[in-house]
């Protein structure tokens, strides 16, 4: 009961929170049954990231801490299909050479990154990322498996990662900086309501 | 061919070779630097295109934080940025090296006026107009992200064009250096071969004739020096170091001959010298000595090594002048006597000396005699001289003796006479005054005294007394000028009025004279000469004898005594027999006499013209048979210090 409820309040509220939302889908039901065809339905969480969200970030990936521009609310989406959770979709910004990369993150119920596409991404370079080559190295991990993949500057990929990234190591180090700050702030923030899900 | 031409053709051959490797290397060069200009041109484009890069991602950035804020505000920001990207991509346009690049740039520029448009759409938007903001975006994306795409193309285009470049460039240089490398490499072994080429064919023959000739002197004769395989003038060197070095064995035995020869000469020169009865001397221009020979040894009593290299002057004094310094003067003159130095007994020499240059210095050949034996000699001469004149002085008195006699002997006669009478009148007087005294009667005592003619007695005494007495006299006179005659002169001269002289020794010969020779006198010298008297004496007192000895019966002698000037003439001429013309020139020679054998000695005249010569005098004699003879003594009058010491010696 006490989970119908809050769907219901995340339904209502579902309009409010896509508009305040920077880091948000531009066609949610299009992306997000292109990530999950079985879905039937979707729902958005909407949390805010503040202070407390970017120290707890800080703490965990230093040399990777949130700008004071992403504090604010943000939307986490989760794919239904009737009463399963099929997973959740999440979209992220990051700073890169040419701009703001915007990455829809398909993540399963272990938080494990299934999938990921572009959203926004004016790179040439988006190619090279968006071949299996380099996605096999990203999908199926959680946090603790990715951040494997740093270096030991915590700000960039490792080789293994980079050898499968030829001339696209900038966008490379972009999407898996991406990847762990979503993981991460979707364990800090919607932790607690994924949990409800997961039963 | 010759040395030069050799050189001619290595001075062309390295002037061309130099020209080829300057023009090789100024080529390569220039290809360098043009790549060098070009691959810089690159690098300004590749960084203006990373500048390119940088505006870009700013402009992106600016247009996100537009897009994601929705702050339109900001496009009035990117639209300046545009301008400026717009700019760049125009000079990049222009300096990039092709036409696609170039093209690109102009797409580019085409974008950005696209996307300026796209932007500018965004400040009439409503923020809430969510879709048209994404459609926008979206729009805006797709024009950047072909702008992305371009530009990454561009800058491929320029990073392969500065690369090929990067390329041409490395490529140039290392053809450049290898140039460099290789001409180096083939300069040095041209300049290998061609030492290699000067030292076989030029240097090589001039090393075996340096070789060659410093064999020992001896082998000489048998080396052959001619170089065939060599240059003209090395060939030629070597032909002429042939001759020469014939010329010099030539040479050389001719003088080792004349070495030898002079070594024989030397030691010829040597005995010479070592056997010459008088000391030689040769001293340099200052008198040191630089040689001597034997006799010079004994003469110094010491050693050669002891003589050589002193002053002569050390020795000879005479050879120093009044300064200490060598006297070139006296060096060369004749000294028949003079006297070494103090430290020596025998110090009687006789020098003369030569001037000679040997090798162009002057030295002086001086040739010492040791005259003492003759100065000993000269002295016992002299002594013997003088005996002989002593001797034919004495024959002299001999020769006057008779007459000398007779003088005496007449006064000694009246003298007895004298003496016998007044012995007469003693014993008178002497028995008158007893007479006197013993009885005192002076009437016997008058008898006898009238008797004994007392008066004529006492008148007679002193007359007699007083012949007798100049009877005494006279015969002392006689005695004396005899004695004076016989007597040796004193060692020193001393002054003679010749006046008197003359006729002291008319005197001495008078008895010689009176009873056939008149005496005809004229004495006017009125002058004192200096010299020994009696030697004088003796010269007039010959003269006369002769004289009178020449006059048989009866003739003159005629004496005249004049001064003239410096000297006084006195003559003796007679009319006696004369003199032929045949002995006029033997009368002076010793022992020449035309008198019978004890009759004269032959000495007289000699040993009158030695003393008339002793004085400096001369004697002139003319005659003329059967009219008589002329003899002139000149004596000179003012005599010097000069002759009055020498007159000491003698």
């Amino acid at each position: 009961m006490k989970k119908l409820l809050t769907l219901v309040l995340l339904v209502l509220f579902n309009h409010h929170a896509e508009a305040e939302a920077y880091c948000s889908l531009r066609d949610p039901v299009a992306q997000i049954k292109l990530l999950y065809p079985q879905k039937t339905n979707q729902l958005s969480i909407v949390k805010e990231v503040d202070r407390n969200t970017r120290a707890q970030v800080q703490i965990e990936l230093p040399n990777n801490d949130l700008h004071y521009s992403e504090l604010g609310k943000h939307t986490l989406y989760v794919a239904i299909n009737g009463k399963k959770t099929l997973g959740y979709i999440h979209v992220r910004s990051e700073q890169s050479m040419w701009g703001l990369v915007e990455i829809v993150w398909a993540i399963d119920k272990d938080l494990k990154i299934t999938n990921f596409a572009f959203q926004r991404c004016r790179s040439p370079k988006k190619m090279i990322i968006n071949e299996d080559k380099f996605k096999s190295m990203i999908i199926g991990k959680n946090y603790e498996q990715l951040k494997e993949l740093l270096s030991s500057d915590g700000r960039t990929a490792n080789k293994s990662l980079l050898k499968n990234a030829q001339n696209a190591h900038e966008l490379a180090n972009v999407v898996l900086m991406c990847a762990l700050k979503t993981l991460l702030i979707t364990t800090i923030l919607w932790g607690e309501e994924l949990k409800q899900f997961n039963k | 061919m010759k040395i030069s031409n050799y050189n001619q053709l290595l001075a062309i051959s390295t002037l061309i070779s130099g020209m080829i490797i300057f023009l090789a290397l100024w080529s390569q060069y220039q290809k360098v630097e043009k790549i060098t200009r070009k691959h810089y041109e690159s690098r300004l484009l590749v960084q203006t295109v990373d500048h390119l890069f940088t505006m870009s991602q700013i402009w992106l950035t600016t247009q996100d934080l537009l897009f994601s804020g929705r702050q339109t505000y900001l496009a009035n920001g990117i639209s300046k940025q545009s301008k400026l990207l717009t700019e760049t991509l125009l000079m990049v346009k222009q300096k990039v090296p092709d036409n696609t690049t170039s093209d690109l740039a102009q797409e580019l520029i085409a974008a950005i006026k696209k996307n300026d448009v796209i932007v500018n759409s965004f400040s009439h938007l409503s923020m809430q107009n969510t879709q048209a903001w994404q459609n926008t975006i979206i729009e805006s994306d797709d024009v950047t992200s072909r702008y992305i795409s371009v530009l990454n193309t561009i800058l491929t285009h320029v990073l392969l064009n500065d690369r090929h470049l990067s390329n041409e460039l490395r490529l140039a240089t290392v053809n450049f250096t290898q140039l460099t490398w290789v001409v180096i490499s083939l300069y040095l072994l041209t300049v290998f071969f061609t030492v290699t080429w000067f030292s076989k064919y030029i240097v090589k023959p001039i090393e075996n004739i340096i070789t060659l000739a410093q064999q020992p002197v001896g082998m000489l004769t048998n080396i052959q020096f001619r170089q065939a395989n060599a240059p003209i003038e090395v060939v030629a060197l070597s032909s002429a170091i042939q001759k020469f070095t014939q010329s010099i064995t030539k040479e050389k035995q001719k003088a080792e001959q004349e070495g030898n020869n002079a070594v024989r000469a030397n030691e010829k020169a040597n005995a010479i010298m070592d056997t010459m009865p008088c000391s030689l001397f040769l001293v340099d221009e200052w008198g040191a000595i630089q040689e001597c020979n034997s006799e010079s040894e004994n003469l110094l009593l010491r050693s050669k090594d002891k003589i050589l290299t002193k002053n002569i002057g050390e020795f000879i004094p005479a050879l120093w002048t009044l300064g200490g310094d060598f006297d070139h003067e006296t060096a060369l003159k004749s000294m028949e006597e003079s006297l070494l130095s103090p430290e020596f007994t025998a110090q009687y020499i006789e020098f003369s000396g030569r001037k000679i240059t040997i090798k162009g210095a002057v030295n002086y050949l001086i040739t010492v005699i040791d005259i003492n034996e003759r100065k000993h000699s000269q002295r016992a001469l002299s002594s013997l001289n003088e005996q002989l004149i002593n001797a034919e002085k004495l024959a002299s008195i001999g020769q006057l003796s008779a007459g000398i006699a007779h003088e005496i002997n007449n006064p000694v006669g009246y003298i007895r006479c004298n003496i016998d009478v007044l012995n007469e009148y003693f014993k008178s007087i002497v028995a008158y005054i007893k007479l006197v005294g013993a009885y005192g009667n002076n009437d016997v005592a008058k008898l006898m005294y009238k008797n004994e003619d007392l008066d004529l007695v006492i008148k007679d005494i002193e007359p007699l007394i007083g012949a007798t007495l100049e009877g005494t006299a006279r015969i002392s006179e006689i005695v004396k000028d005899l004695g004076n005659y016989a007597h040796v002169d004193k060692k020193s001269p001393e002054p003679i009025v010749i006046d008197e002289l003359i006729e002291k020794s008319l005197s001495m010969v008078a008895n010689e004279l009176k009873y056939k020779v008149e005496i005809i006198k004229c004495l006017d010298a009125k002058v004192e000469i200096f010299g020994f008297p009696q030697k004088l004496l003796q010269v007039f007192i010959n003269m006369l004898v002769n004289a009178s000895h020449a006059i048989e019966s009866k003739g003159s002698i005629s004496i005249y005594s004049k001064t003239y000037q410096h000297e006084v003439r006195i003559c003796f001429e007679d009319n006696g027999s004369g003199i032929t013309q045949e002995h006029l020139k033997d009368i002076f020679n010793p022992f020449f006499t035309t008198k019978p054998v004890g009759k004269g000695t032959g000495l007289g005249l000699h040993i009158v013209r030695s003393i008339i010569e002793d004085h400096h005098g001369r004697i002139n004699v003319s005659s003329i048979v059967g009219k008589g003879s002329k003899f002139d003594i000149y004596l000179p009058v003012h005599h010097t210090e000069e002759f009055i010491t020498e007159l000491l010696c003698k």
